[in-house]
């Protein structure tokens, strides 16, 4: 990828209404990450820590594509809209690193397929030594976790999918 | 035990700690604060305990300390602000205990000792540790429904007492000074200061915070080894920034932000 690609990329994200992009290619990573403005007025960076990393294990995409809950009828619309009204997507509050169970040798909060409760909870995401445990807002089933355990995530980046009871 | 009606009676403040258990034996003071936090405990409510039997964090991580010696409380703050700024709450705390510890000599007529900062939130003195932080919170829809802070500090544990895995990377107040410390009196003075403190910062939303607790911090330009979420990685330290992230700068001459990991090795910092 050249700096013309790059250039380009970054323009495509400007003008586009999605705040994070991720290309792997060739064991080379780029992600580019948009500024927003904040409530006081400030810039506020995302700081994307796996931007300039080496591949150093295989990891998966933090931001894979969703897989439709159910059997997809017609696939073009399925692409434009990969989920049910009734799928709720749980978004990371917060820049940090994403663990799926208390500790390591804990069980999981919770699996795909099983049911959870409001305020039950779902994971836990750490950023500098204060960990937050984040709680489910709706009561419903898990469709699925789109993150690996001990993996970084972003600010708004899509955790589970649950489907409203 | 700590003398908790003492604390009770001579504490100075109008929230933090007017709520206060105290144990003899709990599996972690975090975990029995959070659930009086679930149950609707008002911030400001004080869990402490001798000994605990379980370890709280990703790694499992008990605070070695012979029962009656040290420190070991949480604390329960309910921030109103969002999520973004009060997540340097952890380096708040670890100002608090370096200016009550600076009191605290201060008052006794004892030389101070010279602390500083590892990211993100031990506090040393000669590169050993002296006090660790560890901050859990529960957030709902973005917002904090209940913060604690989990405190642990040596204060009279001599170095005989310590775990042998420990006494080459931790030391305690009478080690430094010689002096026992009034543990009631160094807990009403904590609660007293983070009282104070913690009002000034979430009024100013924390963006002090950061330019204080470098004062304390003197690994900048240090090489070290960093843990980090992709594993261990040689750099050196350039900032911390405003976040409260450490920035250092790997073998390549790439600088990075490290949100989560810790420093694991480097100049005059033992691997704790």
């Amino acid at each position: 990828m050249d700096l013309k690609e790059v250039k380009q990329l970054i323009k495509i994200v400007e003008n586009s209404n999605i705040s994070e992009i991720e290309i792997e290619e060739e064991g080379k990573k780029l992600r580019i990450t948009k500024t927003f403005p904040s409530k006081n007025g400030e810039t506020v960076v995302f700081p994307s820590f796996q931007q300039t990393l080496p591949a150093m294990a295989p990891q998966p995409a933090p931001a894979a594509a969703p897989q439709p809950a159910a059997p997809a009828e017609d696939a073009a619309a399925v692409t434009e809209t990969p989920r049910k009204d009734n799928i709720v997507e749980v978004r990371s509050p917060m820049v940090g690193t994403f663990y799926r169970a208390p500790s390591p040798d804990a069980d999981p909060y919770v699996e795909i397929g099983q049911t959870v409760a409001v305020g039950q909870t779902l994971c836990i995401i750490e950023a500098m030594k204060l960990m937050n445990e984040i709680e489910s807002e709706v009561a419903g089933k898990v469709v699925d976790i789109l993150v690996e355990n001990a993996q970084p995530v972003e600010f708004n980046q899509v955790l589970f999918l649950i489907e409203k009871a | 035990m700590l003398n908790c009606d003492k604390v009770r009676g001579s504490l100075n403040t109008s929230i933090f700690g007017r709520s206060l258990y105290c144990f003899q034996v709990i599996d972690s003071t975090n975990s029995y604060l959070l659930t009086l936090a679930r149950e609707g405990a008002p911030e400001g409510t004080v869990v402490q305990a001798e000994y605990q039997t379980s370890g709280r964090g990703r790694k499992e991580r008990k605070w070695h300390a012979a029962p009656c010696k040290n420190l070991l409380f949480s604390i329960l703050v309910r921030p109103e602000i969002e999520i973004d700024f009060s997540q340097k709450i952890t380096l708040a705390t670890a100002i608090v205990l370096a200016e009550t510890i600076d009191r605290y000599l201060k008052d006794s007529g004892v030389a101070p000792v010279d602390i500083t900062f590892k990211w993100p939130n031990d506090l040393l003195v000669g590169g050993l540790k002296l006090s660790g932080i560890l901050a859990e919170s529960i957030l709902r829809e973005k917002k904090i429904l209940a913060l604690v802070l989990g405190v642990g500090i040596n204060l009279n544990e001599t170095k005989d007492q310590f775990d042998p895995a420990l006494k080459n990377q931790a030391t305690s107040l009478i080690q430094l000074t010689g002096q026992t410390i009034n543990r009631e009196k160094f807990l009403c003075m904590f609660l007293e200061q983070f009282e104070k403190d913690y009002e000034r910062f979430e009024r100013n939303l924390y963006r002090e915070v950061v330019h204080e607790w470098k004062q304390r911090f003197t690994q900048i330009g240090k090489k070290v080894l960093v843990s980090t979420p992709f594993g261990d990685e040689e750099g050196i330290i350039r900032d911390v920034d405003e976040s409260g992230y450490l920035v250092y700068e790997d073998k390549v001459g790439r600088l990075r932000s490290l949100v989560t990991g810790e420093i694991k090795k480097g100049e005059n910092v033992t691997g704790v």
